[in-house]
């Protein structure tokens, strides 16, 4: 085992691309996630106001909508064409039409209907626009309601569970990180064995392992798998610090999850590489494998609402078992109980290596899987 | 035959032959295209579970119960008087939430009292906290509104502002553009553009490994000119492929014109393009290429301003983001191919495409004409070992 890490130390040394993979690129890239993501929550999203009305009634439910969190209002002249114009051009993620005669209706009791356009092409902002939009309306027709003696029968509180401010940043920020890091940490995996093959070092490697592939794999990929449980452990924890997560269950579980998936990320990258003895090949596969990883991940869009194939395959990748059970003891206080599926997934991926013990040693030793571009 | 048309049909053949390229740039170009859709395939959350935290139980709180499980987006799994039990369920994710009807619902109705429920939704799960809470405000305001109204009829008012008054101000929502509200009509059209970008990147950088350098003058710049054109050709037919095979099984709507979309595209991909040249000649070996692109893919999606919006990314980082290709091209091809806008509409982020393909050109002219070693020394060493 020494003689395997005398020998990584001296390829790692000359090796500037795994400075780049192993410090920089996950430094910067959580780096440009957390910036993105740092005003937490959007807020001020311009809405176009188109007043037909123009009466104290009208702009007293300008108040209103003004007053929510979410959007800002746009005063443009009362004009549709130049209305729809600013929804195309992106400068507006909504109109809000006030009708001629509203405050006519107002008082006779006739209902006005405002008219919301919103831009659904663009979800996140369209949703708040239109969460906002109607808060401000069921409010100003509360607050009419009680002037002329109505009381309502039956009010609705939204009560947000796990994240009260509605913070977009700490569900998107910190998992997109952990997406990109496991990209990495598979991309490192295949990388770190696949170029033994390609560039015919492997015989060496093997014989600086006394010929056993087991320990040859172990021992290399070992100060690997240490470096990213804690360089990637302390970047998420201080990640979640910097997002103010309080932590609701065990931060020794999330830690020991993030190791399981460390070790999850390397057992696939050795799996692929082992199947398709070539550095390239298994890139490509796992490309293809862990890069839509996080659409099916269920972070964005619920599990529970996929189907057939996506489902299977949300099931069967292990970066949403990671997520689901960050989020559980991060956010939610899980239970261990509920949250052990996901551990055990982890550790099935993190033991694949080991049905494939008998390929890495034909691999190390046959000088015929060598070389391969 | 012209140097320039030379230069093409070799590019293209070339490409064509070269399996690893092909695999990567073409077909990884239509498998993540059918592949990254199915998740969405539902497009809206429905039947979403929930409990209800019933301390009344009574005619009332029965009906309304029955109203919230009418909902198409939940489905009422549990009802019991036990709130940390249906904490639990919620905190292990097995609800997406639970309503809390207050035990003298029935009471506070009868004597006109306001009662409120409330609805506690898993807002850790964003679309899981909105779908849900937006659901069963709805069925808690249809009820309400019914009962104000009969409380008027019965104070005598007239059957028209009985109906009105409940509701004295209505909404009509009209949603423009994705009219069903799915999300992957929101997300996937922006996401093929990026799929466009990143797999011809990196089949652009890994023909670049190891390449010849251009030829000295302007015949540099022609067979330059004749490559681009080469990958533009594929580019085009990728997207041609996706408007008329993606779009019709997944049946995207698309409200702008397809022509004008191409027409907005022509110079973002000469400018994705022109950037894989000028990459290329970094690269040492074919699947660092690859390894970087993987890197950078979720970085560029959000940073295009459609599913994070721009008004809230920080503007150092905002302006960087339009060195990106992805960022103009995902802007003009939403707006003009989803949004109807015309290209006067959306000329910022099309003069943005044809600024970067200039940019990106003039990198990839100069770059072309020097030899890996003079790259190598034309850079720090840090900057090079990047790339590598």
């Amino acid at each position: 085992m020494i003689e395997v890490w005398r020998r990584e130390l001296a390829r790692f040394s000359s090796t500037p691309r795994l400075w780049w993979l192993l410090v920089f690129m996950p430094l910067l890239v959580s780096l440009v996630l957390w910036l993105i993501f740092s005003m937490r929550v959007p807020q001020d999203l311009p809405v176009a106001l188109v007043d037909f009305d123009q009466s104290a009634e009208s702009r007293a439910l300008q108040r209103a909508f003004s007053a929510t969190p979410g959007i800002a209002l746009v005063s443009i002249e009362p004009d549709m064409g130049r209305a729809a114009m600013a929804v195309r051009r992106g400068e507006v993620y909504a109109v809000l039409v006030i009708p001629a005669d509203f405050s006519r209706q107002i008082v006779r009791g006739e209902q006005p209907r405002l008219q919301l356009y919103f831009n659904r092409q663009t979800s996140t902002a369209g949703n708040i626009v239109l969460r906002d939009v109607t808060t401000a309306t069921v409010t100003a027709g509360i607050g009419i309601d009680l002037s002329l003696g109505v009381l309502p029968a039956v009010l609705v509180d939204p009560r947000p569970l796990f994240n009260p401010g509605l913070d977009f940043a700490r569900f998107l920020a910190l998992p997109l990180t952990v997406a990109v890091l496991h990209v990495l940490m598979v991309i490192v995996a295949i990388d770190l064995t696949g170029r033994e093959l390609r560039e015919r070092t492997a015989g060496h490697w093997l014989a600086s392992a006394g010929g056993r592939a087991g320990v040859a794999l172990f021992a290399k990929l070992l100060p690997y798998f240490v470096w990213f449980c804690i360089f990637g452990g302390a970047i998420l924890w201080l990640m979640a610090r910097s997002l103010s997560l309080d932590i609701q269950g065990s931060v020794f579980a999330w830690l020991l999850a993030w190791c399981l998936l460390v070790a999850a990320c390397f057992g696939l990258g050795l799996l692929l590489v082992s199947l398709l003895a070539n550095l390239r090949l298994a890139t490509s596969v796992a490309s293809v494998l862990v890069s839509p990883a996080f659409a099916y991940s269920g972070m964005t869009f619920p599990v529970a609402a996929m189907s057939g194939f996506a489902a299977f395959w949300s099931f069967v990748l292990p970066l949403g078992h990671f997520l689901h059970f960050q989020t559980g003891q991060l956010a939610m206080g899980m239970s261990l109980r509920a949250g052990l599926i996901h551990l055990a997934c982890l550790a099935v991926f993190a033991g694949l290596p080991l049905l494939t013990m008998g390929r890495w040693q034909r691999l190390l030793s046959d000088a015929r899987f060598w070389g391969r571009a | 035959m012209s140097t320039g048309l030379r230069a093409f049909w070799q590019e293209l053949t070339a490409v064509l032959q070269d399996k690893a390229v092909v695999v990567v740039m073409l077909g990884g170009s239509v498998f993540y295209a059918l592949f990254y859709p199915l998740p969405y395939q539902l497009q809206v959350a429905q039947e979403l579970p929930i409990g209800i935290l019933d301390h009344d139980r009574s005619v009332m709180s029965r009906e309304l119960t029955r109203r919230i499980d009418a909902s198409e987006s939940v489905n009422v799994v549990i009802t019991v008087p036990d709130a940390p039990r249906l904490e639990r369920m919620v905190r292990d994710g097995q609800l997406a939430g639970y309503v809390e009807i207050p035990a003298r619902l029935h009471a506070q109705i009868l004597r006109g009292e306001p009662a409120r429920v409330a609805v506690y939704a898993n807002a850790a799960y964003m679309v899981l906290y909105s779908e849900t809470a937006r659901a069963v405000s709805e069925a808690v305001l249809d009820f309400n509104a019914e009962i104000v109204e009969q409380r008027l009829l019965a104070g005598g008012r007239s059957p028209v502002l009985a109906e009105n008054l409940p509701e004295p101000i209505a909404l009509d929502r009209h949603e423009l553009f994705n009219p069903d509200g799915g999300y992957a009509n929101y997300i996937v059209p922006a996401v093929l553009v990026l799929i466009i970008q990143q797999t011809f990147l990196i089949g652009i950088c890994m023909m670049q490994v190891g390449r010849a350098r251009l030829p000295a003058g302007t015949a540099g710049l022609t067979v330059l000119t004749g490559r681009t054109l080469a990958y533009l050709l594929l580019q085009m037919t990728i997207l041609l492929l996706y408007l008329v095979l993606v779009y019709r099984v997944f049946a995207f709507p698309s409200l702008g014109s397809t022509s004008l979309a191409l027409l907005t595209l022509f110079p973002a991909f000469l400018s994705m393009i022109l950037l894989g040249l000028a990459l290329g000649t970094f690269f040492r070996t074919r699947e660092t290429a690859l390894q970087v692109m993987m890197l950078v893919s979720i970085p560029a999606l959000f940073l295009a301003g459609f599913a994070w919006p721009a008004q809230v990314i920080p503007w150092p980082l905002d302006t960087l983001g339009w060195l990106i290709p992805s960022t103009a091209a995902i802007d003009a091809f939403i707006k003009t191919h989803h949004m109807g806008a015309s290209l006067h509409e959306v000329r910022n982020s099309w003069l943005m495409s044809w600024v970067l393909a200039a940019g990106y050109g003039l990198a990839a002219w100069w770059l072309g004409r020097l030899s890996s070693e003079e790259i190598e020394g034309s850079l720090s060493p840090a900057a090079s070992d990047q790339k590598r």
